[in-house]
């Protein structure tokens, strides 16, 4: 399973990503979420959205071995263990593999897919399903 | 041969909150409206079959079914 | 204190000096946030009789307790000052994203004050606050400035600008953020434009507290699923606010050349179905929103691309000066935006020359050789162009407003100047609709439509009837509808999808740790709106039932064309809906709070002498 997106009923409205950071952090702050938004104004005016596929990259490199599969088999960071060394980000192909020491000082962060965010999207611009 | 009108939003409160009502096919929109006693001014948004039309004029076919919205809160 | 940012930031743009306070808990607790700081801080600590173009007058920006949070519509900023168009009370209402960063800069209001020398721009970023130079902005447009500036710091940064409008201080300049939302009325962009202050430029990384974690997010959720459960939210969505363009057509509540009509024979054009299929390419949201109403357009007919039309300038920049082609009023819109000029105001002071030129109240010499004429849209793009630059004659006299610039010319055309208390009428056309009339001439802002929209209720009473419960529903509207903008959110979730309006209440409760029933913020609105009456008496000489007036147009003129041909309110009505406002309000016979209502709203500290 993982998450997909349709960038065509994507609003901007962030609301994903501030359910998303309550999940993996317990607070509302949108940069902490692990799927991203981009803007494209004011041409073409358009939001383009990358979401993590559950491709596995990044658990691969993992020097601790830190990044474990759920019971959904779903990656995620186990964040006590996370050495903040960096190696899984440039791996990832959609760019939603996180570490920001300044926003989150101890841990790298990815999707865990909950699915909160699928759950608070307004324009069903979001769903979970079968990998392809 | 009948449609169905589908009150939506607000205006679902001036038929008693029925989600759905059926008129006869043949008449108008606003001689359903009419019928249902919902004062066709009040009506802002016509959907027949998933197509928007702002002729309230239009007639009703049979099978049809109509969404209707009013705006109570506005801008 | 959970739910806030924490801090008021206070900019003295005249000594460069940035200082921080704590958020007063006293004012957390009697005003909330957003719009109610604003009215504050004005009324706390702008002098009496401050020029509002000058640095004794201040810029309050605030959010509120949802604003940035895991709530339906968290997208609301207010911009509260002295507005130079008016003499009183201005409050604009701004969506997209700026009033989140916000919070997530630890921010519950910003304080611009005094008056810089040099054009500036306000940076922050977290702590980090700067006042830096903006000459190499100067002269560009606020959606230019907003472009460069997240290229220069960041795609994170939420910018705010004005346009060439606000640097010249059109007395209706607006301020841009997100690519086409505005801090729109009362001439908010010339207050920052006369503290030189071109743009600011914002980013936070912090996180808000909340009183309940667990309680705040299953009240947020259980409000995004009663959205997304509305079963017109599909509709809703499509069409935003255009939605109601065909309505107001229909019930004759759409202007139509300068408010002459309510129905407009070309407004077929304008209907949302041709407009979406014509050229809107996104359905753009503030933030939060789970039912974005930005209709964001890709103009083909310019090139260009555009957030909207909305309906308010469709009303007032499409039918009011009698354009059909919906792309015309799209560019139009753009113009407003890029340059700085609130889009309703422009469309109001643009159709009042057109009918004065047609009538011969203006010449051509007048127009610096335009033939303002309905219809014509040429000539509206170089009226805004000329406004926003103050050029010609054109553009000095249509700068001042609508009611200012009748005075000036006089010949009669001050009768269809529509406007009230200096603020031009937004776009509801309220020939025989006593509610709107009444809501219209006694919005706190002047003639405003969204703190008591009141149309459907007009037909579903029976639109001539001055009858006390009309009154009583407009103060109703008036108490609770602009507690969203106190609490930093977008009211459109509930008025539109229709959900229960009890779901903010856990929200907020969890969010801030404070419980408040409807019927309390009902109270703080009923305060609020006393304190807002007040500023207005303090500030203007002779204040009262004479500034409460429709515009004539209202209850002498009866529309030849349209559904509400020949339908007019009578003078005599006019006042009797005033009378029934004044005494359900608890106010005296010439609109003033007598001592027992202050007394009574706990509102003596703010009184003067």
């Amino acid at each position: 399973m993982r998450l997909y997106a349709d960038h065509s009923k994507c609003s901007g409205c962030n609301a994903c990503r501030v359910a998303c950071s309550l999940n993996l952090f317990g607070v509302s702050n949108p940069k902490m979420a692990a799927l991203i938004i981009e803007p494209h104004f004011p041409a073409p005016g358009v939001y383009e959205v990358k979401v993590c596929t559950q491709c596995g990259d990044c658990a691969k490199v993992c020097p601790v071995d830190c990044i474990q599969q759920n019971d959904k088999g779903a990656y995620y960071v186990v964040q006590e263990d996370c050495i903040m060394c960096g190696a899984c980000v440039p791996e990832c192909p959609e760019g939603v593999m996180f570490m920001r020491a300044e926003l989150v000082p101890n841990t790298a962060w990815e999707c865990d897919l909950c699915g909160d965010c699928v759950e608070v999207c307004g324009t069903s611009a979001l769903w979970i399903a079968e990998k392809a | 041969m009948t449609a169905t009108l589908r009150p939506i939003g607000h205006l679902k409160s001036m038929v008693n909150d029925q989600a759905e009502v059926t008129v006869p096919s043949g008449i108008s929109v606003r001689e359903a409206l009419a019928l249902i006693k919902v004062p066709s001014e009040l009506v802002a948004l016509v959907v027949i079959n998933g197509v928007h039309t702002t002729d309230k004029d239009t007639i009703l076919n049979d099978g049809d079914i109509v969404k209707l919205m009013a705006v109570i809160g506005g801008g | 204190m959970n739910g806030y940012g924490g801090t008021i930031l206070r900019v003295n743009l005249t000594t460069g000096t940035i200082t921080r306070q704590p958020t007063p808990e006293a004012v957390a607790r009697d005003f909330i946030g957003g719009r109610g700081f604003g009215i504050y801080f004005l009324t706390s600590e702008v002098p009496v009789h401050a020029d509002p173009l000058g640095p004794e007058n201040k810029l309050i920006i605030s959010s509120g307790p949802l604003s940035g949070m895991l709530a339906p519509g968290g997208g609301k900023c207010d911009w509260t000052t002295k507005s130079p168009l008016t003499g009183g009370y201005a409050s604009a209402s701004m969506g997209g994203h700026f009033t989140a960063e916000m919070k997530y800069a630890g921010l519950d209001s910003i304080i611009l004050e005094g008056k810089s020398e040099k054009p500036v721009y306000l940076f922050i970023d977290d702590k980090k606050v700067e006042l830096r130079g903006a000459s190499a902005y100067m002269g560009k447009g606020a959606i230019d400035v907003e472009v460069s500036m997240k290229k220069q710091f960041g795609e994170e940064f939420q910018i705010a600008a004005i346009g060439v409008g606000g640097e010249n201080q059109v007395l209706y300049a607006s301020i841009n953020h997100d690519y086409g939302r505005e801090a729109g009325r009362g001439g908010v962009g010339a207050v920052m434009g006369s503290k030189n202050l071109k743009a600011i430029a914002l980013h936070g990384t912090g996180s808000v507290t909340v009183a309940n974690k667990d309680a705040y997010v299953k009240a947020g959720k259980a409000l995004y699923k009663a959205c997304k459960d509305a079963d017109n939210i599909a509709e809703w969505t499509r069409y935003g606010t255009t939605i109601v363009v065909s309505w107001c057509d229909e019930v004759g509540a759409l202007p139509t050349r300068n408010f002459q009509a309510g129905s407009f024979e070309g407004g077929k054009t304008l209907y949302a179905p041709v407009m979406r299929e014509q050229i809107v390419i996104t359905d753009k949201g503030c933030f939060g929103c789970p039912c974005p109403c930005g209709k964001y357009s890709n103009v083909k007919k310019y090139k260009t691309e555009v957030e909207g039309p909305e309906y308010e300038t469709i009303g007032m920049l499409g039918s009011g000066v009698g354009l059909t082609d919906i792309s015309d009023v799209a560019q139009a819109n753009l113009l407003c935006d890029d340059l700085g000029i609130d889009t309703i105001s422009a469309g109001s002071c643009i159709s009042w020359a057109m009918e004065a030129f047609e009538k011969g109240a203006l010449t051509l010499e007048d127009t610096d050789g335009i033939e303002m004429r309905f219809g014509n849209a040429e000539a509206v793009f170089a009226a805004i162009k000329k406004i926003a630059h103050r050029e010609g004659k054109l553009g000095q006299l249509l700068s001042e407003g609508v009611k200012r610039a009748s005075a000036k010319i006089g010949k009669g055309t001050e009768k269809y100047a529509i406007h009230i208390k200096g603020m031009e009428q937004s776009a509801y056309a309220t020939h025989n609709a006593t509610a709107m009339l009444i809501s219209y001439m006694t919005c706190d802002v002047g003639a405003h439509h969204n703190r008591a929209w009141a149309i459907t209720y007009d037909l579903q009473v029976g639109r001539d009837k001055v009858v006390p419960e009309k009154v009583a529903r407009v103060i109703w509207l008036q108490n609770f509808r602009p507690m969203f903008d106190v609490l930093g959110s977008c009211r459109l979730q509930w008025v539109e999808l229709g959900i229960d309006r009890d779901l903010y209440v856990p929200l907020l409760e969890a969010i801030t740790g404070v419980h408040r029933s409807w019927e309390d913020m009902e109270k703080t609105g009923e305060r609020i709106w006393n304190l807002t009456r007040l500023y207005w008496s303090r500030e203007i000489e002779g204040f009262g039932r004479d500034w409460d007036q429709p515009s004539p147009r209202f209850y002498t003129e009866p529309p030849a064309t349209g559904t509400t041909a020949g339908q007019i309110t009578k003078p005599e009505d006019v006042q009797k809906l005033l009378d029934m406002y004044y005494e359900q309000r608890g106010w005296d016979s010439t609109g003033h709070i007598p001592p027992e209502t202050l007394e009574r709203l706990n509102l003596k500290e703010f009184s003067v002498h």
